[in-house]
């Protein structure tokens, strides 16, 4: 009897353990699928935003991939207040939040410091 | 090359890595020829900094001599003697542009884990965890340094390393905590922890214009320190800090606190030891006892000024004593880029001479022996200055005057 009790509570524990990863999954699947924006400042005019986006190359560095140019949909250019840069406005689908963000600082470090930060030593 | 290796907490090797190389066209490679350990660098040492990796090469405060230089950096050639900030700024940005530079943007290739963490990132640290970039640190025979047209100052010939090596860290570190603390003439001044950092606030402080500056520690002989710069010292498992200082100071409390002491505070209150306890068991990531007591002792419309480190969060913040009484608190890692020339003149016109604070002189073999003297409060230990190679002083004087005369 008591065995049939533990079989019965562990095959509750584990459908009820399965169903939440699946829905967790499918819901981080979901996410990720999702449109996302996001914005960053970079403190160069206007007219160098627009040259870089529009170069392919510098964007395919930016994104580290050419098969990522197809998951932008949107990009935005506008002007910061006051005189404080460039805002630029990215929406991907299928980077996520912190890769849409990744892609943006990266693109913000090429413009303003010339370079891609590494902490690497050596090559 | 030689370095110093984080392992572990309580695990620092010296072992033998590859060189850096030019990696970005604004990096240089620069010989070491002296560090030293800084007190933050015992937070990691004591495994309380999270995203350490076993094979980090620790090490912030250091300079040297250029070796290569890529092809944006115009300002430095090899040969150069250079002292180098602790923190990495690009010098483009608006942080950089504000003078911010400890907050510069596009320093830090990790930026998006310190994002999650504090909302937005601050630069890259030389040898600090990979939150802050995951760059190699200068307890090393070498070092890679990014944005190296920024960043380094070229030392002049007639101040050596053993007076211009703190401008990388703990000199500008300790004189922004005293500007931070809002000094005006006739002020008086408590500074918690006298550790280097600590020494060199109190010696800012009254550089400043500080009437007087009260000195609150534990270590004999960081108190005999403090008191020969100047300071009134307080042991406190001596006195009642707060009573001491409402004594002291006709009952109006110090104008301005600073907390040099940062997240591994002692204290023997329930606080202290219920902070003990929660960091212990990872309940909490700071020991925030100065703070508070800062804060506490504070007196009306004063500032409470914080270099000392702290990496998260913290229990227990008597917010409503900053409120009451109307207090401020300014923070922040040093810009030290901003400080480098104008402390570098103080040194010159003979205003300080910051190797005062060094106790121990070695060898990068060395290194593991300092971080546990350290870290114990051992061997009447403060500061360390730490050469790559056993070559005496003069060898290495002489090797410098070389080097320059090939410039």
């Amino acid at each position: 009897m008591n065995q049939r009790n533990t079989s019965v509570s562990l095959f509750v524990v584990g459908a009820a353990a399965g169903l939440a990863l699946t829905y967790l999954g499918r819901n981080a699947r979901a996410r990720l699928r999702r449109a996302v924006t996001q914005a960053m400042t970079v403190l160069v005019t206007r007219d160098r935003a627009e040259a870089f986006v529009e170069s392919r190359e510098r964007m395919i560095e930016a994104l580290e991939s050419k098969r990522k140019l197809g998951l932008i949909e949107r990009l935005e250019i506008r002007d910061a207040p006051a005189g404080r840069g460039t805002e630029l406005y990215l929406t991907m689908r299928g980077a996520g939040k912190y890769g849409v963000k990744e892609v943006l600082r990266r693109a913000k470090a090429m413009l303003e410091a010339g370079e891609v930060p590494t902490g690497r030593r050596y090559a | 090359m030689k370095a110093v290796v984080w392992h572990g907490p309580h695990d620092v090797r010296v072992e033998r890595v590859k060189d850096p190389e030019i990696l970005n066209p604004r990096d240089a490679v620069i010989r070491v020829t002296s560090s030293a350990i800084c007190g933050s660098d015992l937070h990691l040492y004591n495994g309380f900094m999270p995203m350490m990796k076993p094979g980090d090469i620790l090490g912030h405060e250091f300079m040297g001599i250029v070796e290569e230089v890529g092809p944006r950096v115009q300002n430095l050639r090899p040969g150069n003697r250079v002292v180098v900030p602790f923190n990495i700024a690009c010098g483009n940005c608006e942080p950089c542009m504000r003078e911010f530079w400890s907050l510069c943007d596009n320093s830090n290739p990790n930026a998006g884990i310190a994002e999650r963490l504090y909302g937005y990132s601050c630069a890259g640290l030389f040898g600090y965890s990979h939150m802050f970039g995951g760059y190699a640190g200068g307890q090393a025979e070498y070092v890679r340094v990014p944005f190296a047209d920024v960043g380094p100052l070229v030392v002049p010939d007639g101040i050596d390393d053993e007076r211009a090596l703190f401008l990388s860290d703990i000199f500008p570190t300790g004189y922004m905590a005293a500007e931070n603390a809002d000094i005006k003439p006739g002020d008086i001044v408590a500074v918690w922890g006298c550790g280097p950092v600590g020494q060199f606030a109190i010696r800012s402080a009254l550089m400043i214009g500080a009437e007087q500056v009260i000195a609150i520690d534990r270590v004999p002989e960081r108190l005999e320190m403090a008191a020969a710069g100047g300071a009134r010292a307080l042991h406190f498992d001596e006195v009642n800090v707060l009573d001491a200082l409402f004594e002291l100071t006709g009952g109006r409390g110090p104008d301005s606190c600073i907390d040099c002491v940062g997240m591994e505070a002692h204290g023997r209150t329930p606080d202290a030891v219920l902070d003990k306890i929660k960091q212990s068991a990872r309940l909490e990531l700071d020991r925030a006892h100065v703070l508070r007591l800062a804060i506490q002792a504070c007196g009306k419309g004063g500032t409470v000024s914080v270099p000392g480190v702290y990496g998260g969060f913290i229990d227990k913040m008597p917010m409503g004593t900053i409120f009451e009484k109307g207090l401020q608190v300014r923070t922040g890692q040093t810009h030290v880029h901003r400080y480098l020339r104008p402390l570098l003149d103080r040194i010159r016109r003979g205003d300080i001479d910051p190797s005062f604070v060094i106790t121990h002189r070695g060898t990068l073999d060395d290194a593991p022996k300092y971080y546990r003297l350290m870290a114990e409060h051992k061997d009447d230990f403060i500061k360390s200055f730490v050469r790559p190679s056993s070559m005496t002083r003069g060898e290495v004087s002489r090797r410098e005057e070389m080097a320059a005369g090939r410039r």
